[in-house]
């Protein structure tokens, strides 16, 4: 149920005092939702950039194998340490997008169960005439 | 239509819902607040948990092994066993629902011997000694009505306690802070209303 839905409007007209925290509720999930939004892509450029390093240190093992003489082992270990530094940046970037997942559900969830609420106790006054 | 536009029904006004104002502690920062609430919050839950799982009364649990005895006398439990003489101990308690074989219906031992008011005393006495074998040493029993009671006493501290939390969440949004609620949180806490509880979400 978003803000404008018909069913909550008249309810948030009757009771502006809660108005502005169903408000914030509902910016909230817009927020948190861009930030997973946000979270996603940096998680596929990190995995990009993973997989980048990767190419780039086989084709430099594969140039020297071709060339028949051992991998220069002073530019192995700057390949081997940029893969390593991908894979923790994924990791890192990994943690993010799953705390911003989670950030965003539970703000979706209370949202939800607020709007829920709201709508289910909501009484009216002549209610006998309908 | 915005909110702004709309206008509400004369006809069929709506009772707006009570506010509920729960006071912050002046000596505290909202943050200090909220982790203080959440502590008494997982404290009463984990009393809430204690009661729920404390045992009966010693006399409600007589009653109720009296009453469990007394209903399986009355009840006709017959087993469901087929034409080539195999019990289908499956459908012992529901022998009149499902099955495709020929049915014979044969009285329930079980039956058979509770039937019997002799049997049925001695049944009776038996499991009250181990009912009250069981209870000595308990330092703690409730009745099912205190059970509830306490229940009832708990939630209402665990909202009151919510209700202190949220507005210190508020609070502490207000002054720039990113602070999310709890999953569980009590939707009336949260709009900081009164109401009916919420149903249990899942």
């Amino acid at each position: 149920m978003e803000i404008d839905d018909p069913m909550l409007r008249p309810i948030l007209v009757a009771n502006p005092a809660i108005r502005p925290k169903v408000e914030a509720l509902a910016a909230d999930v817009d927020l948190r939702f861009a930030a997973k939004e946000t979270a996603d892509l940096a998680v596929g450029r990190a995995r990009g950039e993973k997989d980048r390093t990767l190419v780039d240190r086989g084709a430099f093992l594969i140039g020297e194998a071709n060339a028949r003489r051992q991998p220069d082992p002073v530019r192995k270990a700057e390949y081997d340490d940029a893969v390593k530094r991908a894979d923790a940046a994924l990791a890192k970037s990994q943690d993010r997008v799953t705390a911003a997942h989670n950030a965003f559900m539970t703000a979706r969830e209370i949202r939800d169960a607020c709007f829920a609420y709201l709508v289910a106790n909501t009484k009216r006054e002549n209610a006998d005439d309908y | 239509m915005t909110i702004e536009h709309y206008q509400p029904s004369p006809a069929r006004p709506i009772v707006p819902f009570s506010e509920v104002d729960a006071p912050l502690p002046d000596a505290m920062t909202p943050l200090d607040v909220i982790a203080k609430q959440r502590g008494i919050g997982r404290e009463l839950r984990a009393e809430a948990k204690r009661v729920q799982l404390l045992p009966l009364a010693l006399e409600e649990h007589l009653a109720q092994a009296r009453a469990t005895l007394e209903a399986a006398r009355g009840e006709t439990i017959v087993p469901n066993v087929s034409a080539d003489g195999s019990c289908d101990f499956r459908n012992l308690f529901a022998p009149f629902t499902g099955g495709t074989g020929h049915q014979v219906y044969a009285p329930d031992p079980v039956q058979l011997f509770l039937s019997d008011p002799a049997n049925f005393d001695r049944m009776i006495a038996a499991a009250e000694a181990k009912i009250k074998e069981r209870h000595k040493g308990l330092t703690e029993t409730l009745s099912t009505a205190d059970k509830k009671r306490r229940a009832r006493e708990i939630a209402a501290d665990i909202l009151a306690a919510e209700r202190i939390e949220c507005a210190a969440i508020w609070a502490a949004r207000a002054s720039g802070h990113e602070v999310a609620f709890r999953a569980d949180v009590d939707c009336r806490a949260v709009l900081g209303i009164e109401g009916p509880p919420p149903r249990k979400r899942g």
